[in-house]
């Protein structure tokens, strides 16, 4: 390993990055660009429900059920309907997503101690969210139970309300979110916007260095030269690491900065752990870069061979833990599965060097092993 | 000549006694890529200290094989040893890498263009591992021989064409290799760098006793080569120096003019096979004959009313066009099978000709941003006859074309085609014309024959019309026997007269032919021009045509010569030899022991135009007693023995270089160094 001639290719390159407008906006303006579209636009919170009431009742009980929606901020109520169609025609527009419908009665049957029913009407485009938006119906439809059973039980035994609640609901659950407490989605995708960037922008830019060079010719300077193949390899790898470093603190700085969540781990730790992970999506940038000839085949195998597996198997949308045995295999060969647990470590849990050693070593195994690669598989004698 | 120039060279000496005598040895190598075969059965021996070249067109198998012999790409079958050092693996190959240097083909490719010519050295330099006092040394004595020494902080995209294969050339050099493999560094150059770069590498081979072997499209510059191979679709089909394959096919060319030079061409080509007209000459190769017999033997065929026979060794063109035809003897002829249509012949040349020209362009101007890609350009064509339209990739030809056939808006001027002004009629104008690009356009996937229907279709010719059509153009460009054939599979002569035969489709008044030969060789070349010649004579069609081969020039009725988007000379061949005669006098070619001293002595005392073409010293007198007597005693009190004094014909790159010169002069630039960088549009 001769290191002036790896100074000079590294040294080369990082010219030819600065000095290149589209390759410079590639590698700084992109990053952060990407983190704000794919973390705002991942927001999977579920608040301010448009809904819709259909009231055939009128009576001050389906009044007070009305409000009970109106307060809550899980639901935006849009006003009420009178005709059913209406639910469906606003519902069809995504004017609404949900509707809750009244009966006439309703008041009458609570009264006299029958059960009463109420009908909710949900938009079943995206299951998720309607799973959701159930639920959320479901609670206040609970709590206003509740609150009519406690009324009933403080009326008729003439008991002071506190000791009605006691009574009527003796078990009462206190849930508590650890790490995210008010359960802010962008608190978890943020973070892993991080690493989802991170795992495509640099086998792109990597492999697009490694392709113009072969599609230009320049790349037989090094066929034809002294230069070793590791020699090349750690040549060309040093610039785009640390470029994609620089992406990393921008996006680390944008996660803390807009996203605005909380960081409680070590951020030399993580950072530590950032710098692997780009050597390793970058390396992989480079094995892609060794079978393809043209550039636009060279991005579009980088974002399929890291961007969807990233996604599938990060667990950052399903976690390891519920993966089948294969799956969690097939997560375990990929880096970001390792990145991300230290982004959760990090982030959240506020672990510091020794809870992110297991990924420290992990990612730093991957990018030996990915190094070895390269160097066996580019040849300065190719075929063609 | 050969003798003379060893001389010159410090060869053979230098070396342990332990290393053989041929720095490259290639024994039966073969190459496949995919379907097509690169290279087959290649036998080569290189001497140390020797300038071999590998002529051959496009896809002869050139570039696989210098890869192959650099160790930068593997080959399927045979031997290739270099420096002794057998290369089969790529570890073997990294034992001669240290002592090769090797140029790829593009003009810049291996360059980058965004570093300066400094870094773009430094580069190169740290990658060999050259000390820094070696380098600062070594830089600052190529940056000054190749003129480039001021322009060290330029970007190399900004670099003209000339100046980028220049640097090209230091960077391959910077760590003194023993063995250089330069692959095309002259394509697409203009005449005047492409002279300036054989004197530099000359001068390096001279001095530092290296060896170079250099691959090129371009017959003429067998002159600078010691030896060389000639290569044919991955063939060697001749080697040795240029005079031992001159002796190959000897006989005489016969010139003279003639009143119908397309009759007269059919008539002498029933008794020789190698007839070209060039412009209003017959030029005959009379094989295996002495000029004297040679004109007896004219003198009982040719039509009565010829003109005055003039006699001239052929040259290696005309030779390796000689082989060839050898070589597929039996086989059909390809063009032209003799049949004239003779009434249609016989009618007057311009039959056409109302006055007003079929091409007209007037003070022509196209801005790519600052950059002012052609300036001022006017010609005209008239209907029946072809003009040729010259210069160096980058000098502006495409751009001329594109826009006078409606592809590009001009930044100012006019024009006309057909009737119709260029600009506001695009589509009428579309519809009179047939183009022909650079990389003809083709599908490969399809068949020759529905290429052809593919193109009558988007022309509009109804299917009645279609098939009696197509019939027609196979017959008139000679495609029959290939129409079945994909075009992908077809040898790169036959595609090109696909695609002309594509363009004339619909019959176009005027067609535009953007570098038709580029890529075909010698024999494919010389039946292009046939069939372009009856284009224009017999159906009256107006041809303009691009190319970069000089030769070509000379089958041109008219010519521009266009220097970095200006044209600097025009005319017809005739003319423009005639004015450079009356302006600078005759060309007197001095072969010496030493060309490159004599050359410096030469420009320093009253010649600065002398210049070296292959190996002998050419310059441009008005009189020649004078001057020659005045250089005899330069070159005597120098100690340099003169061998050979002789009084050539005006060529037509004598004409393209004395103008590119003027040009430069007049615009206070030192030659090749015209900015700015001109790229394609």
């Amino acid at each position: 390993m001769n290191f002036r001639r790896v100074v000079t290719l590294a040294v080369k390159e990082a010219r030819e990055i600065t000095r290149d407008r589209l390759l410079f906006t590639l590698a700084f303006l992109m990053p952060p660009v990407m983190m704000v579209v794919i973390g705002f636009g991942v927001n999977t919170d579920v608040r301010e429900i448009p809904i819709v009431i259909l009231d055939f009742d009128r009576t001050s009980s389906s009044r007070e059920l009305a409000y009970k929606f109106k307060d809550s901020q899980y639901f935006d109520f849009i006003g009420y309907v009178r005709h059913r169609n209406e639910i469906q025609r606003l519902i069809t527009d995504s004017k609404a997503r949900a509707a809750i419908v009244i009966p006439p009665r309703f008041h009458e049957r609570l009264r006299s101690g029958r059960p009463a029913e109420v009908q909710t009407i949900i938009d079943g485009a995206i299951p998720a969210r309607a799973e959701t938006v159930g639920s959320y119906v479901s609670a206040v439809i609970a709590s206003f139970s509740q609150r009519q059973v406690t009324d009933h039980l403080a009326f008729t035994q003439g008991i002071p309300p506190a000791a009605a609640t006691a009574l009527a609901s003796p078990v009462s659950l206190e849930t508590r979110f650890l790490y995210n407490e008010a359960m802010t989605s962008l608190w978890a995708i943020g973070p892993g916007c991080i690493m989802t960037v991170l795992a495509f922008i640099p086998p792109i830019i990597a492999s697009v260095g490694v392709v113009r060079e072969k599609e230009c010719g320049s790349i037989d300077n090094v066929y034809s030269s002294t230069l070793t193949r590791p020699e090349f390899v750690l040549g060309k790898l040093i610039p785009y690491v640390v470029i994609s470093s620089i992406s990393f603190c921008m996006l680390f700085a944008t996660t803390l900065l807009v996203f605005q969540v909380p960081f409680r781990g070590s951020p030399i730790a993580f950072a530590v752990t950032g710098i692997l992970y780009v050597t390793c999506t970058t390396l992989l940038g480079m094995i892609i870069s060794f079978f393809v000839r043209s550039q636009i085949a060279a991005v579009i195998l980088a974002v399929l061979v890291t961007l969807i597996p990233t996604l599938q198997y990060s667990g950052m949308i399903v976690p390891l833990s519920s993966l089948s045995d294969a799956g969690r295999l097939q997560a375990r060969m990929l880096p970001a599965s390792y990145f991300f647990e230290a982004i959760q470590a990090s982030f959240l849990k506020g672990t510091g060097f020794v809870g992110l050693a297991s990924s420290i070593t992990a990612l730093g195994i991957y990018a030996l092993v990915l190094y070895a690669l390269c160097c066996l598989k580019f040849s300065k004698r190719p075929k063609s | 000549m050969d003798a003379a120039a060893l001389v010159d060279r410090i060869p053979f000496a230098s070396r342990a006694g332990d290393e053989p005598q041929n720095v490259v040895e290639v024994h039966g190598v073969g190459k496949k890529y995919q379907r097509t075969v690169a290279l087959r059965e290649i036998e080569l021996k290189i001497r140390r200290g020797e300038v071999f070249g590998l002529i051959g067109p496009d896809g002869s198998g050139k570039s696989s094989l210098i890869r192959a012999m650099a160790g930068v790409q593997q080959y399927d079958a045979g031997t290739i040893d270099v420096f002794g050092i057998r290369i089969d693996s790529q570890r073997s190959a990294e034992r001669v890498k240290p002592r090769i240097g090797l140029m790829p083909q593009g003009l810049g490719n291996n360059l980058y263009p965004e570093l300066s010519i400094n870094e773009n050295i430094d580069y190169f330099a740290g990658l060999r591992l050259v000390p820094q006092d070696i380098l600062r040394e070594r830089k600052e004595q190529l940056l000054a021989m190749t003129r480039l020494a001021e322009f060290r902080d330029r970007p190399m995209k900004q670099l003209s064409g000339g100046m980028k294969q220049k640097l090209g050339l230091v960077c391959t050099l910077i760590h003194q290799p023993e063995l250089v493999l330069l692959d095309e560094p002259t394509t697409g150059v203009d005449p005047v760098s492409r002279r300036e770069f054989w004197s530099i590498l000359n001068d390096q081979v001279h001095e530092s006793g290296m060896t170079a072997i250099i691959s090129t499209a371009y017959m003429d510059e067998a002159d600078y080569m010691d030896r060389l191979a000639l290569l044919m679709d991955g063939k060697i089909i001749s080697q040795g120096s240029e005079d031992t394959l001159l002796k190959r096919a000897p006989g005489t060319i016969v010139s003279y003019a003639s009143k119908n030079v397309l009759l007269e061409t059919q008539r002498i080509g029933r008794h020789h096979r190698q007839v070209q007209s060039l412009g209003d000459l017959v030029r005959v190769f009379v094989r295996d004959t002495d000029p004297e017999t040679a004109r007896e033997c004219l003198e009982r065929i040719a039509s009565p009313d010829h003109g005055v026979f003039s006699t001239s060794p052929p040259d290696l063109e005309d030779v390796v066009a000689g082989l060839l035809i050898d070589d597929s003897a039996g086989t059909t002829p390809v063009t032209g099978d003799g049949r004239v249509d003779h009434a249609a012949v016989a009618r007057p040349l311009t039959c056409h000709s109302d006055g007003s020209a079929s091409i007209r362009a007037d003070q022509l101007v196209r801005d790519f941003g600052t950059f002012r890609a052609v300036d001022h350009v006017c010609l005209e064509v008239a209907a029946g006859t072809i003009f040729g339209l010259l210069g160096s990739n980058g000098a502006g030809k495409t751009t001329v074309i594109k826009m006078l056939t409606g592809l590009l808006p001009p930044t100012s001027g006019s024009g006309s085609v057909a009737g119709a002004a260029i600009g506001r009629a695009s589509q009428s104008i579309r519809e009179r014309i047939g183009y022909m690009s650079q990389s003809f356009s083709l599908y490969l996937d399809l068949t020759a024959m529905e290429n052809l229907e593919f193109y009558a279709g988007v022309y509009g010719l109804f299917p009645t019309q279609r098939s009696k059509r197509i019939a027609e153009l196979v017959e008139q460009v000679g495609l029959q026997g290939h129409q079945r054939r994909l075009t992908g599979d077809l040898p790169m002569g036959i595609r090109q007269r696909l695609a002309l035969a594509c363009a004339l489709v619909h019959r176009p008044r005027v067609i535009f032919l953007d570098e038709p030969t580029s890529g075909v060789d010698v024999i494919g070349r010389r039946q292009f021009w046939e069939i372009l010649v009856r284009l224009a004579r017999q159906d009256g069609v107006a041809i303009l045509v691009t190319t970069h081969y000089m030769a070509e020039a000379e089958r041109c009725d008219d010519l521009a010569l266009m220097y970095a988007g200006r044209v600097v000379a025009s005319g017809t061949p005739a003319k423009l030899r005639d004015q450079l005669h009356r302006r600078r006098g005759t060309p007197l070619a001095i072969a010496t022991s030493s060309p490159m001293r004599s050359l410096r002595l030469a420009r320093e005392h009253g010649f600065p135009r002398a210049a070296i073409l292959g190996r002998t010293l050419r310059l441009l007198t008005t009189d020649i007693q004078r001057d020659q007597r005045r250089l005899a005693e330069l070159f005597r009190d120098a100690k340099i023995a003169v061998t050979d004094w002789r009084h050539d014909d005006i060529a037509m790159e004598d004409v393209f270089v004395d103008s590119i010169l003027t040009q430069e002069e007049s615009l206070g630039q030192a030659p090749g160094q015209t900015f700015p960088a001109a790229e394609r549009g």
